[in-house]
């Protein structure tokens, strides 16, 4: 557990530019109003497409990632995405749980899960299930919402 | 475009030794016919059994015996085979010995309602599970001493013919065991443009040579369904294997070996014969010989095999590959598989055991957590949970 009082050590945007091209030199960085830009291609499987990727981060502000090419496709026409945020940003964390914090490195967190997110992505293309597990609340709802309305079901063990 | 890289081809090991562990006994019901065999033979051993003067032996044969069973494509039993052996002279009629085996096991309320009484064997059927048929066999008197050659009935029970179920898996295992010497390629490779090495085996890979027999039986039962009367034997797909099996350390380089052989021998042999490895006198191919059609069926699709997978090896590509490992393997199986193959994965990110390379962002896992600084052209993953809306 991380101590309230111990002084966080948020990456600024030029630490995380640093690391980025330490650890992946084949990514194109560049900074632009105060916004750290980290553009490059991820292959989740050696037989995979090469997904060119982008990544934009503000100090102390989560990463918001993209994937722009090849275009990301839901399996059936008009159906949606999984795990993605509005404009299909990939959601690679659970917020507010500490599993990404400003004090961390794009490169060992956030790039790794990139990669993670296409497999699951490309494997759910082909059988429709996701296998990279998580939590939607969308889905929740549904799930809360479905209890409710049998709370009283007699559970027998 | 040509794709091959190390790591390519260590994603399709590992698809294609998946693809087999779905097709094969799982460990509880190779356990369970294990059980039931040791059971059947403390029967007829037991202090009132009249077989037991033969001094019955009962054990393994064909597939469970070398470790490569495949699952009927009907999602039905496993086709289990076991030899007994009675200590019965070659002049008594073989159905005698089959109604002497009968009669015993019909002594046994349980088995006498679960046996099948087929024109060799005594099959006893556990349904959904798997069937094991019983074959009697007694001594070869031609066989030298220290020899595991016996006899087995004729398909009709009316003469008694050679065989050598023990003799065969020595031979096979020992086929399986070969290793070509890598690190002598390894030194040429140094300098020269060619396909970097690929790490040994993992260990829960089984034996490439074993493998590729499961995949090769798997894929006549896909390719041949519906014109199973023309399908090759699996003693013949296995004695193929085999034969030419090069001592490759990985399963898709095996099987690439195996059919590249098997198209080369047929365009060189006019038709391919084969003797049994363990009995040089019994010709396992006559069956081509005396119906010419399903050798040329055989051929014709051992072409298209070896094309498929050719192309699934050189231009594969995930996910569109699952389509190709379907057509040639069946959906359940490559289904599995897959699942498998990507529960791997996210159990290694819950785990510390998910790296990804730096070069290509492509996953790989390892079996133990990874130390700082061990695998220096990777990142290792952090454990995290997937959201969304």
């Amino acid at each position: 557990m991380v101590s309230r009082y111990r002084p966080r050590k948020i990456l600024g945007v030029g630490e995380q530019f640093a690391r980025m091209k330490a650890t992946f030199p084949h990514f194109r960085c560049w900074v632009k109003g105060g916004v750290l830009f980290a553009e490059g291609d991820i292959r989740p499987t050696a037989r995979s497409a090469d997904y060119r990727v982008r990544i934009e981060y503000r100090a102390d502000e989560p990463p918001q990632v993209y994937v722009l090419s090849p275009k990301l496709e839901p399996r059936e026409e008009g159906g949606r995405l999984p795990h993605v945020y509005p404009g299909d940003r990939l959601c690679l964390y659970l917020p507010g749980a500490d599993e990404w914090t400003s004090e961390m490195s794009l490169a060992h967190t956030i790039v790794p899960w990139i990669s993670e997110w296409l497999f699951f992505y490309e494997t759910w293309r082909a059988l429709g299930v996701w296998l990279g597990g998580g939590i939607e609340p969308a889905q929740q709802k549904t799930i809360h919402k479905q209890e409710k309305e049998k709370p009283y079901e007699q559970k027998r063990d | 475009m040509k794709l091959v890289t190390a790591s390519a081809n260590r994603e399709l090991d590992e698809l294609l030794d998946l693809i087999g562990l779905s097709v094969q006994l799982t460990p509880p019901q190779f356990d369970r016919a294990e059980t039931s065999y040791h059971a059947v033979a403390d029967w007829l051993k037991a202090p009132d059994s009249p077989v037991r003067r033969y001094g019955p032996d009962i054990f393994a044969q064909g597939s469970l015996r070398l470790d490569t069973t495949v699952r009927p494509l009907s999602y039905t039993e496993f086709d289990l085979d076991l030899v007994c052996l009675l200590q019965i002279s070659d002049q008594v009629n073989p159905a005698a010995v089959y109604d002497l085996l009968l009669r015993r096991m019909r002594d046994h309320g349980t088995y006498d309602k679960i046996i099948v009484e087929l024109p060799r064997c005594i099959r006893l059927d556990y349904s959904g599970d798997f069937h094991l048929d019983i074959v009697p066999a007694i001594p070869d008197p031609a066989c030298p001493p220290g020899d595991t050659c016996l006899k087995i009935p004729d398909r009709l029970l009316k003469k008694w013919r050679a065989s050598n179920p023990k003799g065969y898996s020595t031979w096979f295992e020992t086929q399986a065991a070969k290793r070509r010497l890598v690190e002598k390629y390894a030194r040429f490779s140094a300098n020269a443009n060619v396909e970097p090495l690929r790490d040994p085996a993992p260990a829960y890979l089984k034996p490439p040579l074993k493998l590729a027999v499961q995949l090769f039986k798997r894929w006549r039962d896909v390719a041949f369904q519906g014109r199973e009367d023309v399908a090759p034997s699996s003693i013949i797909l296995t004695t193929l294997s085999g034969r030419l099996y090069q001592g490759e350390h990985h399963p898709t380089d095996a099987l690439a070996t195996i059919l590249d052989g098997v198209c080369l021998w047929s365009q060189q042999a006019g038709q391919i014969e084969l003797m049994n490895p363990s009995n040089p006198k019994e010709c396992i191919t006559d069956r081509w010989k005396e119906k010419p059609d399903s050798y040329d069926a055989f051929v014709e699709a051992i072409y298209d095999f070896r094309t498929a997978m050719r192309k699934l090896i050189d231009e594969g590509r995930y996910p569109d590959c699952i389509d190709d490992l379907k057509e040639m393997f069946g959906d359940w199986p490559v289904a599995r598989a897959i699942t498998k193959f990507a529960k791997r994965r996210k159990e290694a990110s819950d785990s510390g055991r998910l790296l990804i390379e730096k070069s290509s962002g492509v996953l790989a896992v390892t079996s133990a957590p990874v130390l700082p600084g061990a695998a220096p052209g990777f990142v290792k993953g952090k454990a995290h949970t997937f959201h969304g809306e």
